[in-house]
């Protein structure tokens, strides 16, 4: 490994005299996350994955809320939500919300699985560093939470002239979010490599 | 210590994509050995492909506030609502918090990000060096909080979806959505081509 | 690793620690927790304002919804229906429903719910809003103070709803006649409320009725009211005759109740609830109180047919009681049966009623023994009591009460209960009594033998007949021509006659003669007679023409 780190954000050179690996460490100039600790093990990140995956499944196969206003029930699910827009002429709004809420947590969760599952039986996968180069890009677009933070507000808009009822996809949801946000947590760029590093070696 | 080395003086390269730091192979188009990932000393063009992208998104923030996001259609009458009444609606309703997150997530949020980068831009342009740690930080928290933006249009998703009551009451997509969305997706790719360090690069000069 | 670009690793400055401890959180992890935290708010927010989940219980879910049928009242929402189900026994179905938090004030032990839909009575048509609208449940606020959250519903809406001014009163009545929830209360023909619910009183003898009169009429009904059923086509058949009255088209069809205070008495009105009796009709409701009654048997000889209990009991045309049963019973002395009608005769109305109508002075003496020595002086002048058509059209009898001076003595004995009161049969009983002695004489008319006498006698005729037959075949054979021959003779003789009568006879010549000359002789007589009448002086003077 470099003994040289240098800040992403003001690419300062900073020296690495031993490998923390219990604490975060920022830049010594612009206060940016340098270094990540290497607590995390490859076996909580796949279960977390696998978990997530069965969490995005169920959001997207149960109806996240059914709302019932004058007699007339409605429901939708997550992709539902996606389709709302396309079916109003908004194809590019659907796109949009269909890709940051069901494509980029799914792409995130199925690079994450295919990466991590070959690195812990010992074998080093095919198209590694394409996935983990497109987990990266993916990891962005993905909005669980502010998705969920949209859903309360259309739930409490709702509420004033229909009766709300959530579905077992909004829990799921719930979850899920929390399950990727641990996830990004600690699969931080520098501890995915790291656990590819460990496993050439 | 009057400039401090950076990987650039130290002819050091940083691969976003894997953190690796590689010695600089002076070529136009390297690739991280690790990942595989194109490596460069700065990202190419940030500053003109920034520039254009929060101009874009201040032009598309007029028509995002001001066309409606929405209409509830009744059979009485259509009733449009803006970004801003939506937040008023909530606070009418009594979850303020809510309407206070609406309200910064919806108007503070993408105006402050592009009244952001538009500053960093401009500092870099002059080649200001004071308040760097302070520009810094504010990008980093925009960029950060950027994707708040995107809950007014999931929120609206969501009820056009739902409200969809034939002949009682149905709610349509207006154009300020679009905006809006588009205000929010030009706004996230502009900090993700915005150059942090060419903050710091005007160091040297002070 | 040691990388010649770089001069010395020492210069580089150290990455520094994380300073705080909140910044050792992940960034990534603040909007989850904003998200989290919005979201608890939401959920907080909209369980305090959420209210009341309460179940009420219907016999049907008719014309509800879930999520769609409101609970209003006074016509304003204050819940809706979240949830309707049958319970569990199957036997009614449970609405679950949520009323808003300020009106939970309203859901006490008292408060009653009821569907509210069109409803078509007699009364009017209610409800014709839901029939856009759809039906809602309406609420009637209690005023207990006992919080609950399990109703059961009201089928029928109720007829006052809390907050109306008014009274309820209670009535006892036998039966509940033609009145039904929602008949109305009239004084004097005044609607003036309504039957609010009625039932069946324990054991099932009597009913118990609720109505409310709305104020101000309430204050009409004192210590003297008397509610009586109105029921609309009021017939009846007794020995008055009979009697058709009449109320309102609406208590028709209906039923009511009518109530009206007793001339005289006034007394204060009267807390809700007090209970009254319900009479069955207006005559029986505003008699005075009968306070003190004798109970007499009396045994009529009559049929008592078309006598009925309730019949009135009558002194000189005077009600003074009223019969109250019939019977039969077996005299063993007698060896017969007897058919005791018993009577109540209301000492009171011959005592009390003076001239100007003052009551009778309070009795030193013992009551008992004064009316009882009365009524003994009276027995001893001759009163009886006597079965008598009040009715011929109907033949409604009544018992009259009067002097027969010339009926056996009688004593009523005291000592003996029940006091048998000593009656006379009336002249329709004699006359019928004397058809029964005919008819008992005639029954010992021996017809058999008489019948068997006809008999002998009729074959003896037919022999008689016979023998005539014989004789007159006889006849026929000898005597016929000897008549045959007479009658010749006769005819000759006739003829004979027939020749003297002929007109040119002699004897009929001589006989026509005489005539004319005595007709002439009459004419003569005649013209005399007229010239007579108008000269009468020719008697003495002779005729002008023949001066003397």
């Amino acid at each position: 490994m470099s003994p040289v780190i240098v800040c992403p954000s003001c690419d300062l050179a900073h020296r690495q005299d031993s490998i923390r690996t219990t604490e975060r460490t920022q830049c010594a100039r612009c206060r940016a996350w340098l270094q990540h600790p290497d607590g995390a093990a490859l076996d909580s990140a796949i279960a977390l994955a696998l978990c997530a995956l069965i969490l995005l499944a169920f959001s997207n196969a149960y109806p996240l809320v059914t709302m019932q206003a004058n007699g007339n029930s409605r429901d939708t699910t997550l992709i539902g939500a996606a389709l709302g827009f396309y079916a109003q002429g908004y194809a590019s709004l659907g796109a949009l919300v269909f890709l940051t809420t069901v494509i980029a947590p799914l792409l995130q969760i199925l690079a994450l699985l295919f990466v991590l599952i070959p690195l812990w039986r010992g074998s080093r996968p095919r198209g590694q560093h394409t996935l983990l180069r497109v987990l990266m890009q993916v990891r962005v677009w993905s909005f669980m939470e502010v998705f969920m933070l949209g859903a309360l507000v259309a739930l409490v808009r709702l509420a004033k002239f229909a009766h709300i009822a959530p579905g077992i996809a909004l829990w799921c949801c719930v979850l899920l979010m929390l399950c990727l946000s641990e996830l990004t947590s600690i699969t931080s760029p520098e501890q995915l490599w790291r656990w590819v590093e460990r496993s050439r070696e | 210590m009057n400039s401090p080395a950076t990987g650039r003086s130290l002819g050091l390269l940083l691969c976003l994509n894997c953190r690796a730091t590689l010695r600089d192979a002076k070529l136009p188009h390297s690739r991280c050995p690790r990942c595989e990932s194109r490596v460069h000393q700065r990202k190419p063009h940030s500053l003109a492909i920034t520039t254009v992208l929060v101009v874009a998104a201040a032009v598309l923030y007029v028509p995002a506030n001001l066309l409606p996001v929405m209409t509830t259609r009744t059979f009485l009458d259509d009733e449009p609502d803006t970004i801003m009444s939506g937040v008023l609606v909530l606070l009418q309703s009594g979850s303020w918090p809510i309407a206070v997150l609406v309200f910064v997530a919806s108007i503070v949020v993408p105006l402050l990000k592009i009244l952001a980068l538009a500053v960093l831009l401009f500092s870099i342009w002059r080649g200001t060096s004071r308040h760097r740690l302070q520009r810094s930080q504010l990008f980093r928290m925009v960029e950060f909080i950027g994707r708040w933006s995107m809950l007014d249009v999931y929120a609206v998703s969501l009820l056009a979806t739902l409200v969809q009551i034939q002949s009682i009451a149905s709610i349509i997509v207006g154009w300020g959505a679009w905006a809006f969305g588009a205000v929010v997706v030009l706004t996230l790719i502009a900090a993700r081509t915005f150059d942090e360090r060419l903050l710091w690069d005007t160091a040297p000069h002070e | 690793m040691n990388d010649p670009t770089i001069p010395n690793l020492d210069d580089l400055p150290a990455p520094l620690p994380t300073s705080s401890r909140w910044s050792r959180l992940p960034l990534i992890w603040i909007l989850p927790v904003v998200v989290v935290l919005a979201g608890i708010f939401v959920v907080i927010h909209e369980l305090l304002a959420q209210g009341v989940n309460i179940e009420i219980s219907f016999l049907s879910a008719e014309d509800m919804e879930a999520n769609r049928t409101k609970i209003r009242y006074k016509d304003v929402e204050i819940g809706e229906v979240r949830d309707i189900h049958v319970a569990k026994d199957r036997k009614t179905v449970i609405v679950t429903a949520m009323i808003h938090r300020d009106a939970s004030d309203y859901l006490v032990d008292d408060t009653r719910f009821w569907v509210v839909r069109p409803r078509v009575s007699a009364a009017g048509v209610t409800g014709l809003g839901t029939l856009v609208s759809g039906a809602y449940i309406s609420v009637d606020a209690g005023t207990s103070t006992e919080r609950k959250r399990v109703f059961v519903g009201m089928e029928v809406p109720p007829i006052v709803t809390a907050g109306v001014p008014g009274r309820e009163y209670v009535l006892h009545a036998p039966n509940l006649g033609s009145l039904s929830i929602g008949s109305l209360v009239f004084y004097r023909h005044i609607t003036a409320g309504q039957v609010v619910g009625y039932e069946l009183d324990r054991g099932g003898s009597a009913v118990t009725i609720k109505v409310f009169v709305n104020a101000p009429f309430d204050t009409f009904v004192t210590g003297g009211t008397r509610f009586w059923q109105a029921s609309g086509i009021d017939m009846s058949i007794s020995s008055d005759g009979v009697k058709l009255r009449t109320e309102s088209l609406t208590s028709i069809l209906q039923g009511g109740v009518d109530f009206q205070s007793l001339p005289g008495i006034t007394t204060d009105e009267l807390p809700a609830d007090t209970p009254f009796t319900l009479y069955p009709d207006e005559d029986r409701a505003m008699r005075p109180d009968e306070t003190e009654t004798r109970t007499f048997v009396m045994y009529f000889k009559g049929s008592l047919r078309s006598l009925s209990p309730g019949a009135p009991v009558e002194l000189h045309g005077i009600d003074v009681g009223e019969v109250r049963s019939l019977g039969v019973e077996y005299d063993r002395d007698a060896g017969a049966l007897r058919f005791p009608v018993t009577v109540d005769l209301y000492p009171q109305r011959i005592r009390g009623r003076k001239p100007g109508g003052a009551q009778t002075p309070p009795v030193k003496v013992d009551p008992e023994t004064s009316s009882r020595k009365l009524v003994d002086s009276l027995v001893a002048h001759g009163l009886r009591a006597e079965l008598k058509t009040g009715n011929l059209l109907t033949g409604q009898k009544y018992v009259d009460l009067d002097i027969h001076p010339d009926a056996p003595a009688e004593k009523i004995w005291w000592t003996d209960e029940p006091w048998v009161f000593p009656t006379v049969s009336n002249g329709l009983d004699e006359i019928q009594d004397s058809v029964a002695s005919i008819a008992r004489k005639l029954d010992k008319v021996p017809f058999d033998q008489i019948s068997y006498r006809l008999l002998s006698t009729m074959s003896s005729l037919e022999k008689a007949l016979k023998s005539t037959d014989q004789l007159m075949r006889h006849v026929d054979s000898s005597v016929a021509p000897q008549v045959e021959a007479t009658l010749a003779e006769a005819q000759g003789a006739m003829k004979n006659a027939k020749d003297l009568m002929a007109q040119d006879s002699p004897l009929q010549s001589d006989l026509g003669a005489t005539l004319l000359q005595l007709s002439r002789a009459a004419k003569s007589l005649a013209a005399l007679a007229d010239y007579l009448e108008r000269h009468p002086e020719s008697l003495l003077h002779g005729k002008p023409g023949d001066s003397p």
